[in-house]
């Protein structure tokens, strides 16, 4: 079994690649408590086409406003405090309304965790995607039918002519995701969005579904933005990988670096935590002490002091922790502050 | 030794709207667990695994088939009853199974105090006990769900069911909604609960990681059928079954990949 990405080496030339969206020092904080933690605190990452980002986090990480805020979708009752989104030269967070609806659907689109609330109900599968094309293209029916076909088959739905008709209730649930995904991609966009796509899916039907993302990702030169819960998943499918706790990012890099060898204590012990194929009764599974803080009630410093079991008492909680890089791969980052510790601790683990 | 519960011939047919949509959710099963197990029950959706699970408990009836418990046919109210004293059964989502106007307290001795088991006094001691075992405070009996998380809303469901001391708990996705750090604790409390009390368990799950981490034995559905039964470790690295095998090179390989 092999994951779905390129090997490392590849995807290090992808570096000199065009940068498509830039978020820099991303805040989102709540209306009613402007004192409080930000919910998303400090968010700065890239994409270049042809890459496929990971953000990987727990309830309450932020990793989900994080990608509504990119589209500038955030609900009632939060709101962008400072920092900015920057998507192929046009700023998301200044843009008025009229701007936002031609790079929605277009320039950026956007799956989400459950196709059957995705898409409206009364609408077939053929109606769903000529309202998509038509939104921002002004082309004829013939047309239209073409590009729906087209964008179905590049999706992998079958028989895609016979089910122009179908209803989403006629459809499975993968089928239904595939329809998601046609109608995100049906406007050619440059950045695609994934808020746990494969979550309600069953274990089979995922995978054709990742390897969908990871294969247009490729050919059309998209930049992904992949957020899940899962690692498995985001070790299939991302190129590079954000890992956020309590609205924080506390360690960042390529997927192959992260997963192998983690250096934030968080990290580690989301890994030590999820089960995998080798995980055995005399290899038990380490969770995290405690839970994850509610929204807004992160503790300030250093999210994670409170149920980190590496902390030291000395020189954690009051302070604001720092950025240490791997001394191999620069892109690999985490926050934390300690940094010898921590690199000694990796390597008698490894060496186990 | 005799099976704590076995069925045979299980078959369940859910009414379409017309013949023809009638849908066959389990087309002939045989299966029996022996008193301590731990087994799995694993498979995609629509595959039957939780309305077998019901079925086993009697939340939901067979079309036809029998289940037997300790070696006895069961039919009657009273023989249902006896049969689920002995095997609980917890549900998905922590958020729906507790009663949200009850008392943690009073929903854990609910079990008890329908038996008529113990005074007041006894059983409120019992709760207490139960809620120790899962790793929740003596006092936490007296709060109401809502101000419990998931995580430790399910461990109040494992309270409920342990406080009646049964020989089997049949557990339906019971870590599917949780963070997966919170997960740990659960699946970690589980194999205690196994190792230091003797509970069995009936594990289903669509994750097939879950299931070979904490499961002796597995069985796969596909289509309302067991497709293939076998211990973990012949499961994972000998799969006679297609569809297992089609299963297992699905799963997600992650981090073992990477190692």
């Amino acid at each position: 079994m092999s994951t779905l990405r390129e090997p490392d080496s590849e995807i290090m030339s992808l570096a000199s690649n065009q940068i498509l969206l830039s978020v820099t020092g991303l805040t989102i904080n709540l209306d009613d408590q402007p004192d409080a933690t930000p919910i998303v605190n400090g968010l700065t990452f890239d994409v270049r086409e042809g890459e496929c980002v990971g953000i990987v986090g727990e309830s309450g990480s932020g990793k989900s406003l994080s990608s509504l805020a990119l589209l500038n979708l955030l609900p009632v009752g939060v709101h962008i405090g400072t920092g900015s989104i920057t998507a192929m030269g046009k700023d998301i967070t200044q843009s008025d309304r009229k701007t936002l609806q031609e790079i929605r659907g277009s320039l950026i689109s956007m799956i989400f965790q459950d196709p059957g609330a995705a898409l409206n109900p009364s609408r077939t599968v053929g109606k769903l995607l000529s309202d998509v094309i038509k939104a921002h293209a002004n082309i004829s029916k013939s047309e239209i039918r073409h590009r729906s076909l087209e964008i179905l088959t590049e999706v992998g739905f079958p028989d895609p002519s016979d089910r122009l008709k179908s209803f989403p209730f006629q459809l499975s649930g993968g089928l239904r995701q595939r329809v998601a995904i046609a109608m995100a991609l049906a406007n050619r966009p440059r950045i695609l969005i994934a808020d746990e796509p494969t979550t309600s899916l069953d274990v089979s039907v995922q995978k054709g579904i990742l390897q969908l993302i990871r294969r247009r990702t490729l050919e059309d030169r998209i930049g992904c933005i992949f957020v899940s819960h899962d690692l498995g998943v985001i070790a299939e499918v991302a190129d590079r990988v954000i890992i956020m706790y309590a609205g924080q990012v506390v360690e960042e890099g390529l997927t192959q670096s992260v997963l192998t060898k983690p250096m934030h204590p968080y990290t580690r012990g989301l890994i030590a935590s999820a089960p995998n194929m080798s995980s055995t009764l005399a290899n038990p599974l380490r969770p995290i002490p405690g839970t994850l803080p509610s929204v807004g009630r992160a503790p300030k410093g250093c999210a994670f002091q409170d149920r980190c079991p590496e902390r030291s008492n000395g020189s954690c909680s009051p302070n604001q922790p720092t950025w240490f890089n791997d001394p191999i791969d620069e892109t690999h980052r985490w926050l934390c502050f300690e940094e010898s510790k921590l690199i000694s601790m990796s390597e008698s683990e490894r060496s186990q | 030794m005799k099976p704590l519960i076995e069925a045979r011939g299980i078959i369940k047919q859910f009414r379409g709207r017309g013949r023809s949509l009638d849908v066959m959710a389990l087309s002939g099963i045989d299966f029996s667990i022996m008193p301590g197990e731990v087994v799995g029950i694993v498979g995609e959706s629509g595959s039957g695994k939780s309305t077998l699970s019901r079925i086993l408990v009697g939340i939901e009836r067979a079309s036809q088939g029998t289940i037997h418990h300790d070696g006895n046919l069961v039919t009657s109210v009273e023989e249902w009853k006896k049969l689920r004293r002995d095997v609980q059964y917890i549900f998905q989502d922590p958020y729906l199974s507790l009663a949200p106007h009850m008392t943690v307290g009073q929903s854990i001795g609910d079990g008890l105090e329908i038996r008529g088991e113990g005074s007041p006094a006894e059983q409120r001691s019992k709760v207490e006990e139960a809620l120790t075992m899962v790793g929740l405070k003596p006092a936490d009996a007296d709060s109401y769900p809502a101000v419990f998380s998931g995580g430790q809303r399910q461990r109040i469901s494992l309270a409920r069911a342990l406080v009646l001391n049964p020989k089997m708990m049949i557990c339906d996705e019971i870590v599917s909604g949780l963070d997966v750090s919170v997960q740990a604790q659960i699946l970690n409390l589980l194999v205690d609960l196994h190792q230091s009390h003797g509970v069995g368990l009936v594990f289903v799950s669509h994750d097939l990681r879950v299931i070979k981490y904490l499961c002796e034995r597995i069985i796969v559905m596909h289509r309302g059928r067991i497709v293939e039964s076998n211990d973990t470790e012949t499961l994972f690295s000998d799969p006679q079954h297609e569809y297992t095998r089609h299963l297992l090179e699905c799963v997600p390989v992650g981090l073992s990949a990477g190692e």
